[in-house]
């Protein structure tokens, strides 16, 4: 349950993984307000993805807590907390890759659509109803992301790029109320990368969900964020709103450089 | 005279089609190739065998309850073997299931002896002429029971939830895992899956065949069956299963006796040499 003065979604306290003796996150604390889109930037190496692996279960953190919704996401795992409202991308995408685009989506269904498996074998009238209904909700999200006529393509078949569209399509058949991305942009050409940076919002206000965000395209980042946290070795040395950022001179330091101030 | 060993050829084929799709089944699930697979099918039969013969009960009851059996054993040698060596190297999964393939064969000859048994055949009947050939009820019983076995296999795979989630398991198992499937209970219904299907494999096969607790070599057979069609693919696995049923069926009638038990090796090697990925394999390609 959410308090009236509180509207966090999701809260990391003193996070911190170690990985044969190097501190890949160190005392890493942040706060996510519901319907935001908060970036988390910083070098190679800075520890956003080891971040989000943890949010999403893959690691198990040595210290520290993950509360989503007010549930610690810790000890519970990857498929638990996509369940409880968490989705994602990768880097490197993580697709079904002999399934086709719309069977990639349909996989999610298994989390709402209540039938037996005797029905299913049988293909009783409700399991009809309700595939139809579980396919009428995928082609919603590809009509939205612009992917319907690829419907009943297989994923190998696309280039890169498309791909990243269908793993963000995928990830929102899941119903998420966070979503996470990592790099989004990555393998992006520049107009790609500004559609992308609308598609980001607009998916936030109409599917009315938090993103949480590593991306290296500054650009975009500085663009769509409302906040920023800057990390480095694992710690976090800045963080605030986009133009705080830009402007901090730790953060163009540490890592922006000097051409990060015309960005 | 060469229809009727076609015949003949199809129906122990049906049973290596079982044996290689549960084989390619589980290598695709939880990357494990079980060499106890055969021996999966042994002590199954063995225990219809018990229940059938032994306990007197009906036929039905007997197959209900190997399958049970059959399930139950594959879902624990897949919690208790398999998951913990499956993180671990190759070579400790093919330790660990050839060590079952022993471990099950000793528990069999302590329950029913090292002899073997005759098992009643489920579909008896005359010989049905056709044209000058004589098919023995048996063998056509064995390939309707195995084409049904094998449409419900597919059936399940694609039309269920648990089936689907199984399909997206073998394709990617993070993608899986992220959009909720529970993959440890997916592991644990593959094995599940691959117990039923040895199960069904020996109940087919073993009416044809005396029972004896060294049927289990059947488990090379499959590997065998499931490379010709190409590795990893559970439709190849079954055009190998009856191609190698078929040539081990007609083959040996023109050579000499002594030879019969290499045809499978050299035909895997003639097929590997002409297409080295097997009938419907693809080529690896490298991910970069």
């Amino acid at each position: 349950m959410k308090s009236p003065n509180n509207d966090n979604i999701l809260t990391l306290d003193n996070l911190s993984i170690s990985f044969g003796g190097i501190k890949a996150v160190d005392g890493l604390s942040l706060k996510v307000n519901e319907n935001e889109i908060f970036s988390i930037i910083g070098p190679n190496g800075a520890g956003k993805t080891t971040v989000f692996n943890i949010i999403s279960g893959f690691y198990k953190p040595d210290s520290g807590t993950v509360e989503f919704k007010g549930r610690n996401l810790v000890n519970h795992k990857p498929h638990e907390i996509a369940r409880f409202g968490v989705g994602r991308t990768f880097q490197n995408l993580e697709l079904f890759s002999r399934m086709t685009v719309l069977e990639n989506l349909l996989i999610a269904k298994h989390l709402y659509v209540k039938t037996r498996f005797w029905e299913e074998l049988l293909k009783t009238k409700n399991v009809k109803v309700e595939e139809a209904r579980a396919e009428d909700e995928a082609y919603a999200i590809l009509n939205y992301l612009g992917l319907e006529q690829y419907a009943h393509i297989p994923i190998s078949e696309f280039p890169f790029p498309i791909q990243k569209r269908i793993e963000l399509a995928r990830a929102l058949s899941l119903k998420p109320e966070l979503l996470i991305l990592d790099e989004p942009a990555g393998g992006l050409n520049m107009v790609e990368t500004e559609e992308l940076s609308t598609i980001i919002q607009r998916i936030r206000d109409d599917y009315n969900l938090t993103v949480l965000l590593v991306e290296h395209d500054m650009s975009m980042v500085m663009n769509i964020s409302d906040r920023i946290t800057v990390l480095q070795y694992g710690k976090e040395i800045a963080d605030g709103k986009p133009e705080e950022i830009q402007n901090n001179p730790m953060v163009i330091e540490a890592y922006l450089g000097k051409g990060a101030m015309h960005a | 005279m060469i229809f009727s060993l076609i015949v003949d050829g199809l129906a122990v084929g049906s049973v290596y089609a079982l044996v290689a799709v549960g084989l390619v089944m589980l290598v695709k699930s939880t990357g494990a190739l079980n060499f106890a697979h055969g021996d999966f099918m042994m002590i199954s039969t063995f225990v219809a065998y018990s229940l059938l013969v032994q306990l007197e009960l009906p036929f039905w009851v007997a197959i209900v309850g190997a399958l049970a059996f059959a399930a139950v054993l594959g879902m624990v040698a897949e919690r208790l073997v398999i998951r913990k060596l499956m993180t671990g190297p190759m070579s400790g999964i093919i330790m660990g299931t050839l060590g079952m393939a022993y471990i099950l064969q000793g528990i069999a000859k302590i329950v029913w002896t090292d002899d073997i048994f005759k098992f009643p055949e489920f579909f008896p009947g005359d010989f049905v002429k056709i044209g000058s050939a004589s098919i023995s009820p048996q063998s056509i019983g064995v390939i309707i029971s195995a084409i049904i076995i094998i449409t419900c296999l597919y059936l399940f795979l694609n039309l269920t939830k648990v089936g689907t989630g199984l399909r997206a398991l073998t394709q990617n198992k993070t993608a899986a895992t992220l959009m909720g499937i529970k993959v440890t209970k997916v592991y644990s219904l593959s094995w599940a899956l691959g117990g039923i299907l040895a199960a069904f494999a020996g109940i087919l096969l073993a009416p044809a065949l005396y029972l004896s607790t060294g049927m289990g070599g059947i488990t090379f057979t499959g590997i065998i069956a499931a490379i010709i069609g190409g590795f990893g693919n559970m439709f190849g696995a079954i055009i190998g299963g009856y191609l190698l049923g078929i040539l081990s069926s007609v083959i040996p009638v023109y050579i000499p006796t002594e030879l019969q038990g290499i045809i499978p090796f050299v035909l895997l090697m003639l097929v590997l040499f002409i297409k080295p990925t097997g009938i419907l394999g693809k080529k690896m390609v490298k991910k970069v």
